[in-house]
């Protein structure tokens, strides 16, 4: 398990990684996956300093969606202790160099609103919807912004 | 000849590593797994 070496950089660079196998280490999994309430493997929770859960992936995926929905995740984390500017960065980092993944189009919406965020400045949300127009345009994250043309 | 290959140091002991996060000011990546290790 993650044996590309892209994500192994990244898990181990932006990360304190913590893996627990359900059997293998059973009093673990037992204490840890009642109190994120897991119930399927593969788990793979972004869990902040305090403690909170701030994105969640169950399933496999390959390399490059994977890469994108961690920093998606980090992007979240980000955003839930206010730091508008980093979410967005981490956000459009996913648009610049994983455009083709199902991150791509949340990546874009919560772009738009970490700069609302950051900047109270309604025409972030404005713009997001204009660029939804030209890439994204038949995904849920696209109907979703489009009150923001309105 | 050179290697970018990383191996990820897994923690096992989760109340650690959230000392560490906390010390670090980072996110833990909590991964369950039930495939061979």
């Amino acid at each position: 398990m993650y044996a590309d070496p892209k994500v192994a950089s990244f898990i181990d660079q932006g990360f304190i990684p913590v893996r627990v196998h359900v059997r293998e280490q059973a009093d673990a999994f037992k204490q840890l996956g009642a109190r994120y309430s897991v119930q399927w493997t593969p788990a793979v929770l972004i869990v902040d300093e305090g403690g909170e859960e701030r994105y969640r992936l169950e399933g496999f995926l390959p390399a490059n969606d994977f890469l994108a929905q961690l920093k998606l995740g980090l992007g979240r984390a980000a955003f839930a202790r206010s730091d508008f500017d980093e979410a967005e960065r981490l956000f459009r980092d996913i648009l610049d160099a994983h455009p083709d993944t199902e991150a791509a189009p949340e990546a874009l919406y919560w772009a738009g609103v970490a700069k609302y965020k950051a900047t109270g400045d309604a025409a972030a949300l404005a713009g997001t919807y204009q660029e939804f127009q030209t890439r994204y345009k038949d995904t849920s994250w696209a109907t979703k912004a489009s009150v923001w043309g309105k | 000849m050179s290697t970018d290959v990383r191996q990820i140091t897994w923690m096992r002991d989760f109340v650690r590593a959230l000392s560490v996060a906390q010390a670090q000011h980072r996110n833990i990546l909590l991964d369950f797994t039930a495939a061979p290790m």
